[in-house]
């Protein structure tokens, strides 16, 4: 009996404008985000291919990851060219580094933010009347008058509903794939295309909760204006006030000094090291640069503690928003998050290590022999740890929670 | 055989719609079930077929007790509803294939769906079109075909012929002549009285959720039926008033 209303559901959606209107929405706002990403992924290439440190260049730049042309993620910054100077300080390049990086993952139009949003989108509100139209057109009285197990209609549903919503989905990722990926030549490996599979998993399983999270509330509703209504009233909570709202939620938790407070507190400290200067050690002294310097920096780490401290809790609170974790996902498993621009920076300040003991030359550039800065992302294997599966069980719970709560509520349903 | 022994439902807002109705059709036999608006028609439809749950007394269904056996008890009943929507993107044709299926019947062709419309008198040319484009008497006689087509011994009809021309709903009851001769219970409620008088074997009068009176065919042909109906509506306009 599942079958027949499996088959049923897909004829029913897939002849229906409602079908034509979101096979064209996906099919162009996804190919067009491959296609300006991949624009721009080739021209962060040619830009990496002139900022390539030659021998005896003390620069730190990697280049961009064809990945994110998927999860543009925190590519900018890993991709920032590092240059070492004398004393084995470290300056960033022209590029400014983002200083939000929770903000800076929800705003490149990348295939990611396409899926977190418009398909998320089209996926709860398509659900969203599957039951509830069945219920105002009278069919589900007609199902129902004859001896028909209520789990086989909703199970019947949930599968025919969702094969629905994923058919445009992978039509459209495929031709984008072929068209623009392989046509443009981007430098793809065979082990990039299982990367590439898990994150088309990751995608289904994230559009599988909105999808069934829109079939639940279509279960509880009374009408499918209702049902729209409130679907768009869970989605703007997932995709947007939750993420956007985990940066200002930490903040209440850890008072971050702003920038201001601080330059004001610096100057303090070089105030009263004047003073003290003057007071004390008029004729036999310098000025105690070595002091300030040392309560600069632990300024400065502190700044950055907090700093860390806030991202960290905000990622936590973030997390409870699927839009969020699916980010996280993808962006880990692209080489474009958190863990990679981590481990780019440890490579940097390695290399920092290597060659701050080098002499300079008039420009103040480093000289001498040393092997120039190379960086490979990290393996796939790097991506299997426990803050992913973490993430992944929070997509797994929604699609688990409003399954298992819809099929009881079905039991009961009012089919009048 | 379709029976209501004591069949009472009182809803969540203490609504008593149905006081202890006792109802039995036997085979063969078309009852009609008159009544105003609100009398509670629809309540006992529902019941019967267990979209709701009775609050006293039972139904049965060729003697299997609905609540108890909802799945056994719906294989021998077919049900029209009032408003008959159906799959607007489905043709008539798909329709019926996908509803026969739901009923058990799986080994249907093309012809046969195409016998069984022609028998209702659909239009040859709407087989296949797409059922939005049907008017409401089109799909009134694609949802009685799914009723056909399903051969349950037991037919339940709520208020089939609101919104057929006159031909079409003579053809309708023509229809239930037909099947009533092939022994099935049919129950059928209506507010068309004349079309009562021509073949139901017995009437019965709703008022407020109590069957308020029966007759048999030779009893209400003797009697003027539509005034009988009108002395009891009276009845509830004054008690209102
Ligand atoms: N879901 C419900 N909740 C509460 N009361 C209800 C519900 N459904 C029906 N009723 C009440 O039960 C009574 C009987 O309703 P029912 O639908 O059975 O009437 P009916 O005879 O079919 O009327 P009509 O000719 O208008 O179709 C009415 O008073 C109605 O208000
Ligand atoms: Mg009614």
């Amino acid at each position: 009996m599942i079958k027949l209303f499996i088959k049923k559901e897909l004829l029913e959606n897939i002849f229906s404008f409602k079908f034509l209107i979101m096979f064209l929405l996906m099919f162009f706002s996804l190919n067009t985000a491959i296609f300006i990403m991949t624009k721009d992924y080739k021209a962060r290439l040619q830009n990496y291919d002139i900022l390539k440190p030659s021998k005896n260049e003390a620069f730190a730049i990697t280049y961009p990851t064809p990945f994110s042309i998927f999860a543009h993620g925190l590519d900018d910054n890993i991709c920032n060219l590092y240059q070492i100077t004398f004393g084995g300080q470290i300056e960033t390049g022209s590029q400014k580094q983002a200083i939000n990086k929770i903000y800076n993952f929800f705003n490149t139009p990348d295939l990611l933010y396409i899926i977190n949003i418009i398909l998320s989108f089209c996926a709860i509100l398509f659900a969203s009347d599957l039951i509830t139209r069945e219920k105002e057109q009278g069919t589900l009285k007609l199902i129902f008058s004859n001896g028909i197990k209520r789990p086989a209609f909703s199970l019947g549903k949930w599968i025919g509903g969702y094969i629905t919503l994923i058919i445009p989905i992978v039509l459209s990722v495929l031709f984008g794939l072929i068209f623009f990926i392989i046509l443009a030549k981007i430098p793809f490996q065979f082990s990039d295309f299982i990367r590439l599979l898990i994150f088309l998993f990751f995608v289904l399983v994230y559009l599988a909760g909105f999808f069934s999270l829109g079939l639940f509330i279509s279960i509880v509703s009374r009408s499918s204006a209702f049902s729209m209504f409130f679907s768009l009233i869970v989605w703007v909570s997932l995709v947007f006030i939750i993420p956007r709202s985990g940066n200002l939620v930490a903040k209440q938790f850890i008072n971050i000094p702003s920038v201001q407070t601080i330059e004001i507190k610096r100057s303090q400290i070089f105030i009263k090291a004047i003073f003290e200067y003057i007071n004390s050690h008029y004729e036999k002294s310098k000025i105690p640069q070595g002091i300030i310097n040392q309560q600069n920096d632990k300024i400065r780490e502190d700044y950055l503690n907090k700093l860390n401290a806030v991202e960290s809790i905000a990622r936590k609170i973030t997390s409870i928003s699927p839009a969020s974790d699916l980010t996280f996902l993808c962006t880990d498993l692209c080489n474009t998050g958190f863990r990679e621009e981590q481990r780019f920076k440890t490579f940097v300040i390695m290399f920092k290590e290597q060659v701050k003991n080098f002499d300079s030359d008039s420009d103040g550039n480093l000289v001498g022999d040393f092997t120039p800065f190379s960086y490979a992302r990290s393996p796939l294997s790097d991506f299997f740890n426990l803050a992913m599966m973490l993430h992944f069980s929070i997509l797994i719970m929604y699609i688990l929670i409003p399954v298992i709560l819809g099929y009881y509520a079905f039991l009961k349903f009012d089919v009048r | 055989m379709l029976q209501a022994i004591d069949l009472t439902k009182r809803y969540e807002d203490q609504q008593l719609a149905l006081d202890a109705l006792n109802l039995e059709i036997k085979e063969g036999e078309i009852f009609f079930l008159l009544g105003a608006n609100g009398a509670g028609k629809t309540t006992t439809i529902n019941l019967f077929l267990n979209f709701i749950e009775p609050t006293g007394g039972r139904a049965l269904i060729n003697g299997i007790d609905v609540t108890k056996e909802p799945l056994e008890s719906k294989k021998y009943v077919s049900y029209v509803s009032e408003n008959v929507m159906l799959y607007g993107n489905f043709t008539a044709r798909q329709n019926l294939d996908f509803f026969a299926k739901l009923g058990g019947k799986t080994n249907l062709t093309r012809d046969d769906y195409y016998m069984r419309m022609r028998e209702v008198g659909l239009q040859e040319e709407a087989f296949e079109k797409k059922l939005k484009t049907f008017s409401k008497g089109m799909r009134q006689k694609v949802g009685l075909t799914i009723a056909i087509i399903k051969d349950a011994p037991n037919i339940l009809l709520d208020e089939p012929t609101a919104g057929l021309d006159p031909k079409a709903a003579a053809e309708l009851l023509q229809i239930l002549v037909n099947l009533k001769r092939q022994g099935k219970s049919i129950l059928m409620c209506t507010h068309d009285i004349f079309r009562a008088k021509n073949i139901a074997d017995r009437v019965g009068i709703m008022k407020e959720g109590r069957l308020v009176m029966v007759r048999t065919r030779e009893e209400f042909m003797e009697d003027d039926l539509e005034k009988i109906y009108m002395n009891y509506m009276q009845e509830m306009v004054i008690e209102k008033v």
